[in-house]
């Protein structure tokens, strides 16, 4: 299973009279793309609408897959709505989760929502805890987290289960820079089979992959987009 | 640019644009990337952290790979009855590094597994259901139905028995619901679409809450009502059951299907609404006094038109449901 690539035509998202997307259009590819840009540009409207769950007032959102092994008329499938969104993973800017559950508890719902075995989730809990520095805090409820540790768990059960899109708004908020690298390189691992598109305006954190692309957002419009490697 | 050894002391025009490019690099990188340095302590924690990930996944992945061998081996002994011992050696060895190379590039965890059975399914979103809930929560509701049981017997027994049991019956399972309700609600908008996001559509998760609350209720409180209640009223078991199992499943029909069109609250209050109506008009209203009245003439046909108004609005609902989906 690889990424998706995912198409956005045109578009335009209003809420109450205020327009917050006028007209995107864009690719995103199997990969890192980084969407940047002031308050405001639209980048965690953008993020919401590639969940699907969130509509557009206009435009049109596709997931295709490609599958080198079929001939070349049949290489390029669409996903349907009900199965794109069993392949994507999600986090959301200020993430709060379900407060009054432990860390370790939420964790193994939502391992459990994205369809994990119970008995995979039980027998990997305690590692996926390990790899995020979250062990000592299993027992813990989300409400009594430090900002950093919540998002930590926020990262952890977006990135849960390998997703093949993974929208990450602001990941490195209340990191600590060992906290940032940590999960960077988790991300570049993910991407490496996945769609990966993180929402971010500290720039220090962009990789500079051969192969990521920028995509800067100003407005609700795209004004630049590129190849980081570039 | 040549080493320092053969440069002549002389800039050529190549060097000159060359300098400018290597210029324009990096005055673009430092313009768009400042990274913070990290200290050395910093990068020496970050590598014994990755080493740690490497070691755990090896191990993981080692262990996999053995479990991958295993049953393998399990397999290949019922199908070597007529093939040579080597051929399926060599068959396992091949399967089994092929599914461990399958399980490594799933990393930590293994995606959903996509040709479970439906039973699995089911089973599984009942499992993520009631974990949600937590066990503990699940014990404070058991004390709290015990509690309000003996409450409303006790409060009404002496005066109104149909009273205290419709008051229980109805009441409670609008409680539990309520309670349920309030505890899964999702908290910010993030969390909504996390909700959704996942092999379970909302649809599914919600119906599943709704039956073991239903289940919950005729578990515990039934069993409860028959103790307190049965003795006062002094009928046959068949007809006492029959009045406790359909106003609770209609109930939590209509609570469900509400949900699903008003949303959480207006649902709430619509139901509470009906609720304190129908309480506090069966003293005056006699087709009312059939809700709970076991010796009312209206009590049969009341539950009769409770099943069918819990079956139009699972028709209703269901049919609304494919319409909407042939439009998406």
């Amino acid at each position: 299973m690889s990424g998706l690539f995912i198409e956005c035509d045109q578009l335009v998202k209003e809420d109450g009279g205020k327009r917050s997307l006028s007209g995107v259009s864009a690719t995103f590819r199997p990969g890192i793309t980084y969407l940047i840009g002031d308050n405001g540009a639209g980048k965690s409207t953008l993020l919401r609408l590639l969940t699907t769950i969130i509509r557009p007032t206009k435009g049109r959102l596709r997931f295709r897959e490609y599958d080198q092994n079929r001939s070349a008329e049949e290489a390029w499938r669409d996903l349907p709505l009900r199965e794109v969104r069993q392949t994507i993973g999600y986090l959301p800017q200020h993430f709060i989760g379900y407060p009054e559950m432990t860390t370790s508890a939420y964790l193994y719902h939502q391992a459990l929502q994205k369809g994990i075995s119970a008995r995979t989730a039980g027998r990997e809990l305690d590692a996926w805890l390990t790899d995020a520095s979250l062990l000592a805090e299993r027992g813990t409820k989300l409400e009594q987290l430090s900002a950093g540790q919540r998002q930590r768990v926020g990262l952890l059960q977006a990135m849960l289960g390998n997703p093949r899109v993974c929208l990450l708004d602001e990941p490195f908020e209340s990191f600590d820079i060992m906290e940032a690298m940590l999960f960077r390189y988790r991300i570049q691992q993910l991407a490496r089979r996945s769609t990966v598109i993180i929402s971010t305006h500290r720039l220090e954190w962009m990789d500079e992959g051969e192969q990521d692309r920028v995509i800067e957002l100003a407005e609700g419009r795209i004004i630049n987009s590129s190849v980081l490697g570039n | 640019m040549n080493g320092a050894d053969d440069w002549d002391g002389r800039y050529t025009a190549a060097d000159d644009e060359q300098l400018l490019k290597l210029e324009a690099q990096w005055r673009t990188r430092f313009e768009r990337v400042t990274v913070p340095e990290p200290s050395r302590q910093d990068t020496f924690r970050l590598i014994e952290v990755i080493k740690e990930i490497g070691r755990l996944e090896s191990q993981r992945e080692a262990e996999r790979q053995e479990q991958a061998q295993e049953q393998y081996q399990e397999q290949a002994q019922e199908q070597a009855q007529e093939q040579a011992q080597e051929q399926a050696q060599e068959q396992a060895q091949e399967q089994a590094q092929e599914q461990a190379k399958e399980q490594v590039v799933n990393a930590a965890s293994e995606p959903a597994e996509s040709a479970e059975g439906f039973i699995l399914r089911i089973v599984s979103l009942l499992r993520s259901q009631w974990n949600f809930y937590g066990i503990r929560s699940w014990l404070l509701t058991c004390i709290a139905v015990g509690a309000t049981g003996y409450m409303a017997y006790n409060g009404y027994s002496e005066w109104n028995t149909s009273g205290g049991l419709h008051l229980w019956i109805f009441g409670l399972t609008l409680v539990i619901i309520g309670g349920i309700a309030a505890a899964f609600r999702p908290r910010d908008e993030g969390t909504m679409i996390l909700q959704q996001l996942g092999k379970y559509s909302l649809l599914e998760q919600t119906l599943t809450r709704f039956l073991l609350v239903t289940c919950f209720q005729l578990v515990i409180a039934l069993p409860l009502s028959l103790l307190l209640y049965k003795e006062a009223f002094g009928m046959p078991l068949t007809a006492f059951l029959y009045g406790w199992i359909v106003p609770v499943l209609a109930v939590a029909v209509c609570a469900f299907v509400l949900n699903q069109w008003l949303g959480m609250w207006p649902s709430a209050v619509f139901l509470l609404t009906v609720w304190s109506l129908s309480l506090a008009g069966s003293e005056d209203i006699e087709w009312l006094q059939g809700l709970a009245d076991m010796s009312s003439p209206y009590f049969m046909r009341i539950r009769a038109v409770m099943l069918a108004t819990a079956a139009c609005l699972l028709i209703l609902y269901a049919l609304r449901q494919r319409q909407w989906s042939v439009k998406q």
